[in-house]
């Protein structure tokens, strides 16, 4: 099951909660993946300190 | 010329008179207690000087959890270049870092602590001249709490200015970065995310 999101139109008002769609879930996993990547290159420099 | 005196009705000092002539106007508030990973504000209206997004909501994040915003759903890296001034504030002291980073695909509310079981946070987010193809400049401020007794609490502030993009502002995504974290905007403890336009 991919992740819920809400989405707010501003032109309507109308509010949708929903599950990701493929493209947003590729984008979401891309982005997880470059956090994680991040907090690994932390973890390296704290060990290292 | 001494002090005024204001006239009880008529011709007395406005509010805009003290504050400026900024007019601020609501677009759209959420409110939900449904956890979701992400909330999109979509057809931003166009007519307004500058956006200001204000927010007090949950994440269940556990670790060095950054907020982040984006806009116009762009994932270029790159985009967006930023400086951000930390206090943390724990058991084992008060601590002040400073970041700088040029190559992100979004607004980052960074935050530095590193703690389990979720945080209560408030930001303040305000992008000028957001409808111009001109550079945009943003400024913020973030509270971090960590849920639970002797964490860190944390005040960020930062500043940034749009590198590579110039697209005006149609849109704006708030997520945080880890894997399954979800942002949620409890309605019981009057909890939001609001979307105002100034004039």
């Amino acid at each position: 099951m991919k992740p819920q999101i809400a989405e707010i139109d501003c032109s309507t008002g109308e509010t949708v909660i929903r599950e990701m769609n493929d493209e947003e879930y590729a984008q979401h996993l891309i982005d997880v993946a470059a956090w994680e990547a991040e907090q690994a290159e932390k973890a390296l420099e704290n060990a290292s300190e | 010329m001494g002090i005024q005196t204001i006239p009880a009705t008529g011709g007395g000092l406005t509010v805009s008179d003290l504050i400026g002539a900024e007019k601020i106007e609501l677009i759209e508030e959420y409110k939900s207690t449904s956890n979701v990973t992400s909330i999109t504000f979509s057809n931003i209206p166009q007519t307004y000087s500058k956006l200001l997004l204000v927010a007090n909501a949950i994440t269940t994040a556990n670790d060095n959890t950054n907020i982040r915003v984006r806009p116009n759903s762009d994932s270029t890296s790159g985009n967006y270049q930023f400086e951000t001034d930390f206090e943390e504030q724990s058991t084992s002291g008060s601590h002040v870092f400073t970041t700088y980073n040029s190559g992100r695909s979004e607004f980052q509310l960074n935050t530095h602590n590193n703690n389990a079981s979720g945080n209560i946070y408030s930001f303040r987010f305000e992008i000028l001249n957001y409808t111009t193809t001109a550079a945009k400049l943003v400024n913020w401020t973030l509270h971090y709490t960590p849920i639970g007794f002797n964490r860190s609490r944390e005040i960020a502030f930062g500043s940034y200015r749009s590198g590579s993009t110039t697209n005006a502002v149609t849109s704006l995504n708030l997520s945080t970065q880890a894997s399954s974290a979800y942002i949620t905007i409890p309605s019981a403890v009057n909890a939001s995310l609001i979307l105002f336009g100034v004039k």
